[in-house]
């Protein structure tokens, strides 16, 4: 097994990369093909098992019981069976697995560079952002979303929000019509490798510091010309983030704002979630509720199907009403509804609901906040040089944060093909992130011991990049690789 | 290791480059419907003849070379195409091909680029019927032509110009050499052919569906004045008299006049590509009631039919 990893682990993940990087571009809008060489390529992974350590199986498992649970509701969810056939199901089953799994494993592969998958994803994500760019400039011209704001176009007989539409290739024969939406989140996370930028000194790592602002400048490029506004204030946090962790000091105060904050955000968070979904029920059993909500502006802007609550409100009245039987009811509430309304929630959590249900939903939420918790210890504690861990970072959260409020699961706006979270091709690339920056408390614990200053407070420019990484890569941990030898040896 | 990474983003890079060259451009029009500023304001232009210049060569086409409706005898003799639904339209949904007319022959399905031809493609998104869809499933025009009067800051109808509308493919069709015979069943679509009906205002509007309005319906079609010419065309006006035409009450599938001509008469008329078509007509007869006066007549068109041909 060992001389097998040996042998091919170089090849591996370079296949993984391409995988990755074909995945994350949908390229000819063949994702479940895609889907399936990432499944084959996590085949030849299954060797890696062997390198995780018993007490990293442990936790793992703990780790990853929300995500399968999450998956299994999802892929053999009643919309999906209704509604797909076998093949698709199996895809969209072993595909997140697949992913998620390849990112825990090629961890473990010392010969895997994460900064070049990043150069390889980034720079597939820059080319068909920015050809899909300048495709859209040459039609409707730099900042057509703002100047014909609320104007039509018409394809295929159909009358067109010019304002919601941006051109796509990732079909090889012809340029797609596509939500707006679906461009921003390939724009905004191409764009989020910008504030990493922060952590790499252009004085000593010139040609890598220069490809990835080109990449991310590509990503900025299509969000300004668009323009779009909300994919922009994303990044603006993520830069704020960015800059904290760059040049505010750690200390306990500074830890102390960002839990409460952290608290006080998933609790409005619940609270909202809650009123949306009693909200989006009809019928008399929360009339008190809305009429105390249109009593106050704010809340009736946002509630009692205004603006953010009318899709949800519209798609849960059709599917899975609690109080609705005829349309699946309690069960179709608990485990998906059959069928999906014509266009999504414009909430990945929404669309969650009601494809998968609420148990789903509860793993994916259970699962995103330990991925989460996981990507904090990684960015302190975890190995690599600064910058790749912050883009890995940034590239999930800001994923996250914008699907959350604006996903489109019907993104092909002319043809309106359903394209679910799970196999969604950015969220594939996401799960991957979340398995291989894969941290969790003990070992954080270790690390921290083992690392006396943690790295987020190093200043950059004290030591270069390459320097910095081979010392702490020898500082953090000796190469799993050597341990397994080791043992082996002794065991002789 | 390193040169493979090296070989793969070259030819990533060059595969993405080579998809530029696939990449076919939109025309799209922005009409507004309601405000003469927002039609001034369009900013996809939509390709039509209104800036070239062409001869125009009529031809007037005898019964039984072209059919005045699905109830016309006409149609059925020459169309094995009872397989069809032409009752129902789902459009395009693809399980239905080869079950509903308007799903198994629009336009779109053979040639995707129609999808791009701005409101024009209307005409061949498979929607045959207005179904309650009213304004936006139709293209709605008139006997004569209007002009844009500043002083009332509208549209108004002139006489002296002509009505309908014209435009150019995105593709140029090439007429097959021969057709094949009635009972073949590739007959299905050696036609051209337009699905139409009428619109008025009365105060009493079952006048109009009653007694239905005549038209003669001019099907242009226009080809290259010659070879290298970009500017000049002809146009081939092809004349069905005698259209009726029913307006307003009523939503009655058969009660739409789906009116045509056969493709070996365009055939013995035209040699080379058709690279555009027209609509317009003329105003024959008017009903009329006791009490009644129509005075306002416009035609809405549907969907629009081509015989099975090569596009280049």
């Amino acid at each position: 097994m060992l001389n097998f990893i040996k042998r091919n682990g170089s090849f591996i993940g370079f296949l993984f990369m391409e995988i990755l990087a074909l995945v994350a571009i949908n390229l000819g809008d063949f994702s479940e093909i895609w889907i399936i060489m990432g499944f084959l390529g996590a085949l030849f992974l299954i060797p890696y098992v062997i390198l995780f350590e018993k007490k990293d199986k442990l936790a793992l498992l703990l780790f990853t019981i929300p995500f399968i649970l999450y998956i299994a509701f999802t892929a053999f969810s009643r919309f999906f069976i209704t509604n797909s056939n076998i093949l698709s199901i199996l895809v969209s089953f072993v595909g997140p697995l697949s992913f998620i799994f390849a990112g825990i494993s090629l961890k473990q592969d010392k010969d895997f560079k994460m900064e070049t998958a990043l150069l390889v994803l980034f720079g597939a994500l820059a080319f068909i952002t920015s050809i899909s760019l300048i495709v859209t400039l040459a039609n409707y011209g730099p900042f057509y979303a703002q100047i014909y704001a609320g104007r039509y176009i018409y394809y295929d007989g159909e009358m067109l929000l010019l304002s919601d539409i941006g051109l796509w290739i990732s079909q090889i024969t012809n340029a797609q019509m596509m939500s707006i939406d679906f461009v921003n989140v390939y724009a905004l996370v191409l764009a989020s490798c910008l504030p990493a930028l922060l952590f790499i000194s252009p004085r000593k790592n010139l040609k890598r510091f220069v490809l990835f602002a080109i990449f991310g400048g590509l990503g900025l490029l299509t969000l300004i010309f668009t323009p779009s506004f909300k994919p922009l204030i994303v990044l603006f946090v993520g830069l704020l983030f960015a800059l904290y962790v760059r040049f505010v000091k750690k200390n306990n105060i500074g830890r102390w704002i960002i839990n409460v904050l952290a608290i006080l955000a998933l609790a409005l968070f619940l609270i909202v979630f809650a009123i949306l979904i009693m909200n989006a029920q009809s019928g008399n059993s929360f009339e008190s509720l809305k009429s105390f909500i249109s009593s106050n502006g704010l809340l009736n802007y946002l509630f009692n199907e205004n603006r953010y609550a009318q899709n949800i409100k519209l798609v849960l009245d059709f599917s899975n009403n609690i109080s609705n039987f005829n349309n699946g009811g309690v069960i179709g509430f608990l485990f998906g509804s059959t069928r999906t309304y014509g266009h999504g929630t414009g909430s990945f959590i929404f669309d969650v609901i009601n494809e998968a249900g609420f148990f789903a939903f509860i793993s994916l939420i259970t699962f995103i906040v330990f991925a989460f918790i996981s990507l904090q210890r990684y960015l302190r504690f975890g190995k690599g040089p600064m910058h790749v861990k912050m883009m890995i970072v940034l590239f999930v959260a800001s994923y996250f944060v914008y699907t959350l409020f604006f996903y489109q699961s019907i993104p092909y706006t002319v043809e309106g093909r359903y394209m679910s979270y799970s196999t969604f091709p950015l969220t594939l690339v996401a799960f991957f992130f979340i398995g291989y920056s894969f941290t969790y408390a003990r070992k954080a614990k270790d690390l921290e011991l083992k690392e006396a200053t943690p790295l987020s407070e190093e200043k950059v420019d004290d030591v270069p990049a390459e320097e910095k990484s081979a010392e702490i890569e020898s500082s953090l941990d000796t190469s799993i690789f050597d341990e397994i030898e080791e043992e082996k040896h002794d065991e002789k | 290791m390193k040169n493979k990474r090296v070989i793969f983003l070259i030819s990533t890079f060059s595969l993405l480059l080579s998809l530029t060259s696939c990449v076919k451009t939109y025309s799209n029009t922005d009409y507004n419907h309601t405000s003469v500023e927002e039609f001034k304001l369009n900013i996809f232009q939509e390709k039509d003849f209104t800036s070239d210049t062409y001869d125009t060569i009529d031809h007037t086409l005898e019964e039984g070379t072209y059919f005045k409706g699905v109830n016309d005898p006409n149609f059925y003799e020459f169309n094995k195409y009872e397989d069809l639904s032409y009752e129902d339209d789902y459009y395009n949904n693809p399980s239905y091909y080869g079950k509903e007319y308007g799903a198994t022959m629009k336009i779109t399905r053979a040639q995707p680029s129609f999808a791009s031809t701005g409101i024009l493609s209307r005409l061949f998104d498979g929607y045959i019927f207005c179904d309650g869809e009213g304004v936006f499933r139709r293209i709605q025009f008139a006997e004569n032509g209007y002009v844009y009067d500043e002083a009332s800051n509208d549209m108004i109808e002139d006489e002296n110009l002509e009505g309908g509308f014209n435009m150019k493919f995105p593709k140029e069709l090439s007429l097959s050499a021969s057709y094949p015979s009635i009972s073949d069943s590739k007959s299905l679509n050696n036609f051209f052919a337009v699905n139409l009906r009428g619109a008025t205002n009365t105060s009493n509007s079952t006048v109009g569906w009653d007694s239905p309005f005549v038209i003669d319906l001019y099907f242009d079609l226009y080809v290259r004045a010659n070879v290298s010419s970009s500017k000049t065309y002809i146009r081939h006006a092809f004349k069905l008299s005698n259209l009726e035409i029913k307006a307003d009450m009523g939503d009655v599938h058969r009660d739409y006049c789906f009116a045509g001509f056969y493709a070996d008469v365009a055939l013995s008329q035209i040699s080379s590509r058709i690279v555009g078509f027209g609509l317009r007509y003329d105003l024959v007869n008017i009903p009329s009631a006791e009490g009644v006066t129509l005075d306002t007549f416009n035609i809405l068109a549907y969907e629009v039919n081509f015989p099975f041909a090569n596009w280049y």
